[in-house]
């Protein structure tokens, strides 16, 4: 399966060295399909979407490269790229304090190295907590309660690092904010293909987005793209 | 004589009330005429026999009330019967022809609803007036419209001027019903009312300009018909003489019409120019740009403005075409609109504020507005040339190559970045493997919860000897046996208790049956002679053969235990 998905991977770049960015894209979503997440996939279908002058996915393709990894530098420099290209002159989605601290821990271990760091200590502790009771060899419990909540520590940072982003970028050439989930009522405001925001939640095919100066409406879902679809909305 | 004066008095009072109320109440209706001519005021009345009571008036929609009501009430007492009567009087004109019957008055006392009886009016053109002195009144009060123009093009202004002709002085004018249109924009025009005295037909008026409106019509056809009635109070000479041979006067209430001359609304020439949004009028159009050279750091404003004389309720700016290389602000709005004879003045003005994202020279589009010119007749363009703005920096990214599909986008982080995005990356691509991060998290919880939980649970306390100590206890008993020392029995007892402890036997149990249970019967036998034996030592002097043989089975014993 890995062979089968990296040479679809040298396909779509030939691909893509020739020009075909469509045909390119349409590779590597098949390899998406198979279940890749990795950041350098993303990163490469942010690159075909730039070529084809769709700035919104390519937007949306960057930002979900760097939740993958957020030390991808090549990733955030081609977000910037598109960013100065888009005509979006509103304020990006604010990211909260949790958000950046998972930033931090995502860019030295993903959150399932974290996870599986921090099982081990703890299973450590649990054998050393087993000595001190049946085993003759005498364990200080100052040293079994430091390894706990060592373990503790590095579960959490598996759970902080989690990726928990549920902005979302227009990818239509323009997108109406409504008063309710309707045509019919309010216009609000006009966003522009790459504006940001984050959804605060779903109804049917309309997403309530709260944009980064604080405003809030009901958009049409299809002319929006998910950054991490993973993450289910409460 | 001053008591039957009294009784006399509540005899009245009392014969008074029973008259009023001893009898229902009857409502009667009734007019001054019953056959009036259109405009021509007259009276409706209603009167009731009932105090404290009120009436409630029918609806009278096919008249305008011109004054009223008027109340009045009084008493009578015609050879001892008292009667009580109010009555309610109106003023009205008709608006039209025909028979029109007025609904009955009604009146609720004593919870019972009271009902008057429903009065016929008939109203014709032209009727003859009973009153001489309502007929003069007629002829010395008129009212006119004049128009500004007779003809005039769809969104051009007319207007228009009503007067009165007062021949006899007038009192009260009051504007009963103002013309009414449809599709225009009407406006009171603020002027200062004048009266001047002018011969009409021979005789003597006074020209009373009372209001002047402004209309901007804003489809074509005809305007033309809508009606005015000004009522007022025209002083009329009765034709009698007082008594010092001054001749005697009456007002009387009169109602004068006038009807709007024609005027012809014209449609717009055509054809029409393509860019053309329906602005009539004599007209400018200015873009104003604030700077046209700036730095990286600067912002430029641009004002795009119509102004002069012309329909201004519906004429929009054009929106500005946007330069290049610049992020545009939502515009700010600014209007001044004023009415007068002349038409409609006055300028409507967008202001936009640029900020530059690159650096280089960018052109300003041309911007056109038409409008049609009322004065010359035909379709205008004003046209704001082309212009170019220039921005220097050096914080600021170069324009975007032309023909990599993102000229003229604007962008609000100023940057400076390379001109490619950079190229693919190439991973070793695996298929991801979803980890259950939260269930095994919870059950490496769950298991280190249980670790400390068992550290929670109670264990039998046992008085651990540790094995050097034990070492040290046999050596001291050794010791003391070799050398003979006094204590040597005693050493021996106490090393005993120690490892007798070490197995979880207290000293206030019972030795040898713990012994017994925990290492067996011979051992708690050997401990039962090696204890007696040093106990017996302690006060009766013992062989060292005998010592010898304690030692031997005491090691035999320690070893065992």
């Amino acid at each position: 399966m890995g062979q089968d998905v990296n040479q679809l991977a040298d396909s779509a770049k030939s691909l893509y060295d020739q020009g075909q960015y469509r045909e390119a894209l349409a590779l590597y979503e098949q390899i998406s399909a198979a279940q890749v997440k990795d950041s350098e996939l993303f990163y490469n279908m942010g690159n075909c979407y730039t070529r084809l002058g769709e700035m919104g996915e390519a937007k949306a393709f960057f930002e979900r490269a760097l939740i993958f990894d957020p030390s991808n530098a090549d990733a955030a420099y081609n977000l910037d790229w598109v960013n100065l290209r888009i005509t979006d002159a509103l304020v990006e989605p604010r990211q909260e304090l949790t958000e950046w601290l998972s930033i931090v821990l995502r860019g030295i271990a993903d959150a399932n190295t974290w996870a599986m760091i921090g099982w081990s200590v703890l299973a450590i502790a649990t054998l050393l907590l087993l000595l001190h009771r049946f085993g003759n060899i005498r364990v200080s419990w100052r040293i079994n309660l430091t390894v706990t909540l060592v373990g503790l520590g590095l579960l959490g940072a598996g759970f902080i690092s989690t990726p928990k982003n549920t902005n979302a970028i227009v990818i239509s050439p323009s997108s109406y904010g409504y008063s309710e989930p309707s045509t019919q009522s309010t216009r609000i405001v006009m966003l522009a293909e790459g504006s940001a925001g984050k959804v605060l939640s779903s109804e049917g095919e309309w997403h309530y987005i709260e944009l980064g100066d604080g405003r809030r409406g009901w958009f049409t879902a299809e002319q929006w793209m998910r950054v991490f679809p993973e993450l289910k909305l409460d | 004589m001053k008591r039957i004066g009294r009784l006399t008095g509540l005899w009245v009072a009392i014969l008074l009330s029973s008259a009023v109320w001893g009898q229902g109440i009857q409502i009667n209706a009734s007019s001054s005429r019953t056959t009036v001519g259109l405009n021509e005021p007259f009276r409706i009345h209603w009167s009731w026999s009932a105090r404290n009571t009120k009436l409630t008036p029918p609806n009278l929609q096919d008249f305008i009330i011109v004054s009223g009501p008027y109340q009045s009430s009084q008493t009578q007492i015609i050879n001892g019967s008292a009667s009580f009567t109010r009555k309610v009087s109106y003023e009205v004109v008709a608006t039209k022809e025909g028979r029109f019957t007025i609904p009955p008055a009604t009146l609720m006392e004593g919870g019972k609803l009271y009902k008057s009886n429903p009065l016929n009016i008939e109203v014709k053109q032209g009727v003859k007036r009973k009153n001489s002195l309502s007929q003069k009144a007629k002829e010395s009060f008129d009212v006119q419209i004049l128009t500004s123009k007779k003809e005039v093009y769809v969104g051009e202004p007319i207007v228009l001027l009503m007067q009165a002709y007062l021949y006899e002085p007038v009192r009260d004018l009051n504007m009963l019903q103002a013309p009414n249109f449809e599709n225009v924009l009407q406006k009171e025009l603020d002027f200062e009312q004048s009266q001047r005295g002018e011969m009409v037909g021979g005789k003597l008026a006074t020209i009373l300009d009372f209001s002047k409106r402004l209309i901007l019509p804003n489809k074509p056809g005809t305007l033309g018909g809508q009606e005015l009635k000004i009522s007022g109070k025209v002083q009329v000479p009765t034709g009698r003489r007082d008594f010092f041979g001054m001749p005697l006067t009456k007002f009387v209430q009169e109602v004068a019409t006038a009807k709007i001359p024609a005027v012809k609304i014209k449609p717009l020439p055509t054809p029409k120019p393509a860019d053309f949004s329906g602005a009539v009028g004599k007209l400018n159009f200015v873009r104003e740009v604030s700077r046209s050279t700036i730095s990286g750091d600067e912002s430029i404003t641009i004002k795009v403005r119509v102004e002069g004389n012309g329909n201004f309720n519906t004429i929009s700016v054009p929106d500005l075409l946007q330069p290049q290389g610049f992020d545009v602000y939502d515009p700010k709005y600014n209007e001044s609109i004023r009415y007068s004879e002349r038409g409609v003045r006055g300028f409507k003005e967008y202001e936009y504020l640029l900020v530059p994202q690159f650096k280089g020279e960018f052109i300003l589009p041309e911007m056109r507005f038409t409008y049609f010119d009322t004065k010359s007749q035909d379709y205008k363009t004003v046209i704001a040339p082309a212009d170019t703005l220039k921005v220097e920096s050096n914080d600021l990214a170069a324009t975007p190559a032309k023909g990599s599909g993102n000229e003229g986008v604007e962008k609000r982080e100023v940057k400076t970045i390379d001109e490619d995005i950079r190229y693919l990356q190439q991973g070793d691509f695996e298929p991801y493997s979803e980890i259950q991060l939260k269930k095994w998290s919870w059950i490496v919880l769950l298991l280190v919860a249980l670790g400390w939980g068992i550290q929670a649970l109670p264990r039998k306390e046992k008085a651990v000897v540790p094995t050097s100590k034990r070492k040290d206890l046999k050596r001291g008993v050794d010791q003391a046996f070799s050398a003979k020392q006094t204590d040597r029995y005693g050493r021996m007892l106490n090393a005993l208790e120690e490892l007798l402890l070490e197995q979880g036997i207290g000293r206030e149990e019972n030795h040898e049956s713990a012994l017994e249970k925990i290492k067996g019967e011979e051992v708690a036998a050997e401990f039962s002679y090696v204890k007696e034996r040093c106990l017996m030592a302690q006060y009766a002097p013992v062989s060292a053969a005998d010592d010898a043989e304690l030692v031997t089975r005491f090691d035999a014993l320690w070893d065992k235990m």
